[in-house]
This record gives C-alpha cells, sequence and structure tokens, in this order.
C-alpha cells in the first residue's frame, strides 16, 4: 500500500503526523521517502497509534512508552507461543501433565 | 439473587447441546450466557423449555446467545463493536430489570478488547454487569466497575498455560457466591455468579 492509499484507507491520519512517527521508527514502512510501501503490519501499526492518540487521548510524550510496552507484550506473546510448540512438540505426554500441574500451582489467576 | 452461568462452548468441537441442558438442570441458573453458540444450540428450549435468542457474530457460523426459564423481559439487543483483524464483534444486552447483562466474546488484541469493554460500559445502566469470554490478560480496570468473577484459571491455552479469560465484571452489583464448574468437552470451564443490586445507601457507605 502506497502512502496516499493509507491516508484514504485510516480515517483521521494526517501526512504530517505519519512523517513524524516514521523518522521516530514508530512506523517502519519499506522503501524510502517519497516511495514508501506499507504491508499489512504497517497499516495495523499505524491503526494502533492512531486510536491511542486520537481516540484514547495518549499525549506523544507518552505514546513511545506505550508503543515499547505494547511491542513487548507482543514479544512475550510469540515466545510464548514458541515455548508452548516446543512443548508439545517435544515433551512426553506425562511429563505435560506434570508441567501443567504445577504451572496451576505457581502461577496466581490475574 | 440472580444467579447467572457464562460459558464458551467451542464451537461444533466442544460442548454440545445436551451438555448445555445437563449443565443448566445441574444448575438451574436465572440467566445462561453463552459464547461460541452454533444453530445446534437453537434446539435448547425443546429440550429444556424456557426462552432463548442467538446472534451469530457477523459471517461467522457461531456467536452470543443466551437463555433463560422465565420469559425475556425486554429483548436482548446487539452492540456492534470496534472491529478486529479477523473478526467483527458484538455484544448481546440484556436488561433483566433490576439490572442489565452484557454477554460478550472479546477480541484478542490486548488494546482492542479493552476498547471494546469501555464501549460496553458506556453502553450499559449504572446497575449492570459484563460477562463473557474477555481473552484477556491482566487486569481489566473499567472505570465504576469491579472484577467479582471467580480467580480461578478458566482456560488452559495449548493444553498449558493455565489462563483466567472468563470473567465478570458488574457496577452498582454486589456477587454472593462465585464459581468455576467443570468444562465438559469445550475448552473453557463455565463460571457461575449469583449478583444482587446494591442499594443506594449501601453503596455509598
Amino acid at each position: 500500500m502506497t502512502i496516499d492509499e493509507l491516508l484514504g484507507e485510516v480515517a483521521g491520519l494526517r501526512m504530517e503526523a505519519l512523517n513524524s512517527w516514521i523518522a521516530n521508527n514508530w512506523v517502519r514502512p519499506q522503501g524510502q521517502q517519497g516511495v514508501y510501501l506499507f504491508e499489512a503490519i504497517d497499516v495495523a501499526r499505524v491503526r494502533l497509534i492512531v486510536t491511542l492518540h486520537e481516540e484514547l487521548q495518549v499525549e506523544e510524550e507518552a505514546l513511545p512508552i506505550v508503543l515499547s510496552l505494547l511491542d513487548q507484550l507482543h514479544d512475550a506473546r510469540r515466545l510464548m507461543l514458541r515455548l508452548q510448540s516446543a512443548i508439545e512438540e517435544a515433551v512426553p505426554t506425562d511429563a505435560k501433565q506434570k508441567l501443567r500441574d504445577h504451572l496451576q500451582r505457581i502461577i496466581e489467576p490475574d | 439473587m440472580t444467579k447467572i452461568i457464562s460459558w464458551n462452548l467451542l464451537r461444533l468441537t466442544g460442548a454440545t447441546v445436551n451438555d448445555v441442558a445437563s449443565l443448566v438442570r445441574r444448575e438451574r441458573p436465572d440467566l445462561l450466557l453463552m459464547q461460541e453458540a452454533t444453530k445446534e444450540m437453537d434446539q435448547l428450549p425443546g429440550i429444556l423449555g424456557g426462552h432463548y435468542v442467538r446472534c451469530p457474530l457477523p459471517g461467522r457460523i457461531h456467536g452470543l446467545a443466551m437463555w433463560q426459564a422465565h420469559e425475556f423481559h425486554t429483548t436482548p439487543i446487539i452492540l456492534k463493536l470496534q472491529s478486529g483483524a479477523m473478526v467483527q464483534r458484538v455484544a448481546q444486552i440484556l436488561d433483566l430489570g433490576p439490572f442489565a447483562v452484557a454477554n460478550v466474546h472479546l477480541s484478542h488484541g490486548q488494546v482492542l478488547n479493552r476498547r471494546q469493554l469501555n464501549r460496553i460500559a458506556r453502553a450499559l445502566p449504572p446497575y449492570a454487569a459484563v460477562l463473557g469470554d474477555y481473552n484477556l490478560v491482566g487486569p481489566t480496570l473499567v472505570p465504576g466497575f469491579r472484577d467479582v468473577g471467580p480467580r480461578r484459571f478458566t482456560h488452559v491455552a495449548a493444553d498449558i498455560m493455565p489462563l483466567r479469560l472468563d470473567r465478570c465484571l458488574v457496577r452498582g452489583l454486589r456477587c454472593v457466591r462465585s464459581s468455576v464448574l467443570p468444562r465438559e468437552a469445550s475448552d473453557h470451564h463455565p463460571i457461575m455468579v449469583s449478583l444482587e443490586v446494591v442499594s443506594a445507601a449501601a453503596a455509598a457507605a
């Protein structure tokens, strides 16, 4: 998706703000200024920033902190999925049962 | 006091209509809320009597459903929620008279599901409960609401990681009793809460 298509796609998005987000590395499209190409993940990122800033009133100064914490959450989630997948493939059934029981004992529900 | 059960049935391969009917006969809830309910659940009033309404999520074979023995005070309304990347979500809201209940199956995104909760909270009257599969980790922190659901795991992700995804938030209500019930063939345990309205004087105290 080009920058013009993105501006038409995301309500409330302004060119000036988008350029600033790219300059700050909050959004990382392919290409370079004037010929940026946005993948689906970039579009989702732009939508998230618009939501945080416009709907949830997160100020410019706080935005990188919120984005960084969300990135860490997503990284932790990806890591957990890989760990689950590894356990699924490599751990025998009885050991999995022990692990599941142990986790239920040591983790407090939110 | 109103006894409410909420259960994500796990569409197609999970709890059957007979599992749901057995749960109702055993627990005798005033109101049963279901998530991932398919057309099969439409047989429920034929088996149990009572009143039932199902609302599939747009473009999906499953969705939200409610059953209660008595006639609905009013017809449940559908509240459109902020859309996720994959699924258009809605909430089903029932006015029970003394308070309203929202039946929810929220998105997996941890910002999106909180935004959806905020929209639901704004749409509800002062005395209200929100029950269902929140797909949410960590505290909800919805202003004015308290999390009164059972503090027990309700789901085990990938058969390993225990999570408390099924929750109950209330505003202006007291939870007298709560528990997690056996999950049968579903991947979620049902949760049960008994709720009553807190008088204005008690709330102020």
